[in-house]
């Protein structure tokens, strides 16, 4: 497999781009977490001063 | 009480920061096993490949809710004897039940995209789904109620409570659905016990790369609920000694 | 024994207490009445014979779930009127004995209004058993105490946070899932009769074990939840 193949995505109908949008998925869910996270680190920081 | 002032030391950030690079350098590694050199699976192509994230999230998904009922456990048994120690419990409890949500709903998600080119449909009431789909909505329902009970040391302790009723609930609804698949016709779908070995490497790197960064999320998000904890604290005590000194 | 009377008392008086308005009995009854008429709309019970009976299992059970999850809330809120819950924290009795007795009050509660359900559903479904009938002598008490147990102490539970009208079902109906999916099969297994015999056993079997496990479990942490701030 390449990276070409990896993000071709095609047509939304054919499925064998689903392991683009689940990789996808999984650092768009696990990133975004963290920020979140990240996000809330620094306005405890805020309100501490 | 003397409350330790704010560890201003750098070791807590420099093994953070290190664990995260390591997290992100295996992640990298598994990522490339699973992408580029793992050959294709015959059957089903390269859509196969999904499963070397969806198998690690599903796994972890399962380790989360001990942790949160371990610490839930913890927190009961502190609560009367050192509040101190009980609050790291429960900030523990929450950490491993957001972190539950989130790898379940990856491991639905993932397992949702791999079902429809492999089953053609999107979610098939299997056992396997349908106990995972239960053990979200277990954690969803107990993050929720922590939220409508408060977050003072009544509602960490009805919080507990409704944790070990979940951790009790899993294996008993496991066992019910499996013997409720059992009876009607399913999909068929492959045993994933038998994995050709030279799928391994792709395997094992991305269940080590995801156990690293969910353990290490699991420590920040511990860390920032403890942090909340102390601010609050130093808060409380600043206002009795301003009512101290009124009163003088 | 001992305990037993403590038990005792409290059912007694929650039973009188339910006998002197009936609130809790009636609105039940109408409520699941008004389930079972909605869902007699919602398909066609008379042209659609098989399905009615392989279906009617589980909107027995759905009825009685959100009616006793309606009641089970104002269950407690009794003993917060005229603070009468912080009297019984005080009162040397164990708690897990004022847990019992109002649980066992809300299964004679939700058990009339099965009986009197029942009857309607095989008027309105035309439903009979074409298994072993008996079976449901054993069925029903089981799945409702499953409800009513772990519905009384989360009801306890959701006393004094915010929204506890959501919150009763939010926590009861996941945790219910293995006991809703035992009670429902074993009826629909019943009623449609086409299993083998042996089939029932097993939702039975699994539906005690529930019911054991989780009494247990109510009756440990009841005093943790009463005593929670």
């Amino acid at each position: 497999m390449t990276w070409h193949k990896f993000f071709d995505l095609g047509p939304l109908s054919s499925h064998p781009h689903n392991l683009f949008y689940a990789y996808a998925a999984v650092w768009i869910l696990q990133g975004g977490y963290v920020a979140w996270i990240a996000k809330n680190w620094l306005a405890t920081s805020k309100a501490r001063r | 009480m003397q409350l330790e002032t704010p560890s201003r030391s750098v070791v807590p950030r420099v093994a953070a920061a290190a664990w995260f690079a390591v997290a992100l350098v295996v992640l990298a590694i598994g990522f490339r096993q699973a992408i580029f050199l793992v050959p294709t699976e015959a059957t089903m192509g390269n859509v196969q490949r999904i499963f070397y994230y969806h198998l690690p999230h599903a796994i972890l998904g399962m380790v989360f809710p001990y942790v949160n009922c371990a610490a839930s456990l913890a927190f009961l048994y502190w609560r009367r004897r050192d509040p101190w120690k009980a609050l790291g419990a429960d900030a523990l409890a929450v950490a491993s039940a957001e972190v539950t949500v989130i790898f379940v709903t990856i491991g639905l998600l993932t397992g949702s995209l791999w079902a429809k080119p492999a089953w053609g449909i999107w979610w098939a009431w299997d056992a396997r789904t349908t106990t995972y789909l239960i053990l979200w909505m277990l954690y969803v329902s107990y993050l929720i109620a922590r939220k409508f009970s408060g977050g003072n040391d009544e509602g960490h302790t009805l919080a507990a409570v409704i944790s070990v009723f979940a951790a009790i609930d899993v294996p008993i609804s496991f066992m019910a659905i499996r013997w409720w698949r059992t009876q009607h016709p399913a999909p068929v779908f492959g045993g994933d016990g038998s994995l050709d070995a030279s799928f391994y490497p792709a395997v094992w790197w991305n269940i080590a790369g995801w156990a690293l960064w969910g353990f290490l999320v699991l420590g920040l998000r511990y860390s920032l609920e403890r942090r909340r904890q102390r601010i609050q604290e130093e808060a409380a005590l600043e206002a009795i000694e301003a009512s101290l000194e009124i009163t003088q | 024994m001992n305990y037993l009377r403590q038990v005792t008392r409290h059912l007694l008086k929650d039973l009188q207490l339910e006998w002197r308005s009936r609130d809790a009995i009636n609105g039940m009854l109408f409520f699941s009445l008004l389930v079972v008429v909605v869902f007699s709309i919602a398909f066609d019970p008379t042209g659609n014979p098989t399905t009615t009976r392989q279906i009617s299992g589980g909107i027995l059970w759905i009825a009685l779930l959100f009616a006793s999850v309606t009641t089970l809330n104002q269950s407690w809120a009794r003993e917060v009127r005229n603070s009468v819950l912080d009297a019984q924290r005080m009162v040397p009795a164990p708690p897990s004995a004022l847990f019992l007795g109002k649980a066992l009050a809300n299964l004679a509660f939700v058990t009339v209004v099965e009986l009197v359900i029942a009857p309607l559903f095989v008027i309105f479904f035309n439903v009979h058993a074409l298994g072993n009938g008996w079976m449901l002598t054993a069925i029903m008490p089981l799945g409702t105490w499953a409800l009513v147990v772990n519905g009384t102490f989360f009801a306890a539970l959701g006393l004094r946070a915010k929204n506890r009208e959501l919150l009763l079902p939010l926590l009861l109906f996941p945790i219910s899932v293995p006991a809703i999916l035992s009670m429902v099969n074993a009826t629909t297994d019943v009623l449609t009769g086409d299993v083998d015999p042996i089939q029932p056993y097993f939702w039975i079997k699994l539906l005690a074990a529930y019911d054991i496990i989780f009494t247990t479990v109510c009756l440990l942490l009841f005093e943790t939840i009463l005593h929670a701030e």
